[in-house]
């Protein structure tokens, strides 16, 4: 008898944003600071969805962020995804202190990333 | 003789054709397919092995080594299916499990857009939908609320935001009806499933009831009710 050895601790923080639509367009990057750039040619975006993947060299993990623009589920409103996915896959904690430990850190770290991805507009929204 | 034995299996069959000799193949698979045959169903007829081994020997009998490298790489090639269309037939459910998944699922519907509602307004939606799949009460032939149909109610909720809240009901097919009546004033609204809704207005004209009905999408539901005073019905 024996222990399997954890290999990947992670933690999943999904939101949605839905921003009341006063015009024709909603301009996304007034409410997030992740958004995709495209030529202006183009137009306005009909719908978009980024994925960035980066380190968060203080705990170790590895953050995998999707944003996405979503049907809403209330009129009048456009949405917007913001997902989180924080992860430790290298030299994970096998213990349960050291798992609550990092739990702990992670929440931490995860509405570090949210505040530094929303603008004062989008917390106003949060305000009602 | 060959094709009629292996009919069933003409997959595996046109594989193992390819890139042979049809009827020198054919002959092999037959009697590899004959033998395997006569063993398992003597040793299931025994009761010694199971029905799947029972195939599994067939095919390891009727197909070569390569075929059956080749199947499991058109296997491998299969897209399994999403596991969001892993959805459970409720067909064959028990009734009481399928009144209980159907709140539910509308529940967890409203908690995406629970930030939109007061809690206290939440919790008597709740008690009113577990009211109304009550099973003790339940009609058998009856269906309960549909996913589609809530959707529709909760943007017409969140758009409307009444003070009073309605009175529930559910039609045969499982669309919630929603009612709210001043006096003989009565508004009676079916949300549709694809953002549709069907309202009835009754209200005396004269002594006598004048009924006033219409459809629309969710969306035109305020505008197409503002010629009515709607507040009789909406505001505390």
């Amino acid at each position: 008898m024996g222990f399997r050895e954890i290999s990947r601790i992670g933690v999943r923080y999904v939101n949605r944003i839905d921003i009341p639509v006063s015009g024709p367009i909603v301009e996304h990057e007034m409410f997030l600071n992740v958004y995709p750039k495209v030529p202006d040619i183009f137009g306005p975006l009909g719908a978009y969805a980024v994925q960035a993947v980066l380190p968060i060299g203080e705990i170790g993990c590895k953050l995998t962020l999707n944003s996405a623009a979503v049907p809403s589920p209330i009129l009048d409103h456009a949405s917007f995804l913001f997902d989180q996915d924080i992860a430790k896959e290298i030299d994970p904690p096998q213990s349960d202190e050291a798992i609550y430990d990092l739990l702990n850190k992670i929440r931490v770290q995860k509405n570090k990333v949210f505040e530094a991805c929303i603008t004062d507009r989008a917390r106003e929204l949060f305000k009602r | 003789m060959t094709k009629k034995l292996i009919g069933p299996l003409s997959i595996g069959t046109s594989l193992v054709s390819v890139g042979s000799p049809q009827s020198a193949r054919h002959e092999l698979t037959y009697y590899g397919l004959s033998n395997a045959l006569a063993e398992a169903f003597k040793e299931l007829a025994l009761g010694e092995i199971p029905l799947l081994t029972m195939q599994s020997a067939l095919h390891a009998a009727a197909f070569s080594e390569g075929t059956r490298t080749m199947e499991r790489r058109v296997s491998d090639l299969r897209i399994p299916p999403s596991p969001a269309s892993l959805i459970s037939p409720i067909g064959g459910q028990p009734l009481e499990e399928r009144l209980f998944d159907a709140t539910a699922n509308v529940k967890i519907l409203t908690s995406q857009i629970a930030m939109h509602l007061e809690r206290e307004w939440r919790d008597k939606l709740f008690r009113q939908l577990d009211s109304l799949h009550d099973p003790k009460e339940w009609e058998p032939d009856d269906e309960p609320i549909q996913q589609a149909s809530f959707a529709t109610f909760l943007k017409a909720i969140i758009q409307i935001k009444p003070k009073r809240r309605p009175g529930l009901g559910l039609s045969h097919a499982g669309y919630l009806i929603a009612a709210w009546t001043d006096k003989f004033d009565r508004l009676t609204i079916e949300f549709l499933p694809n953002d549709r809704v069907r309202w009835v207005i009754g209200r005396p004209r004269d002594d006598e009831p004048e009924h006033i009905a219409g459809q629309t999408r969710v969306s035109r539901l305020a505008e197409t009710l503002a010629p009515y005073n709607p507040e009789i019905w909406f505001s505390s």
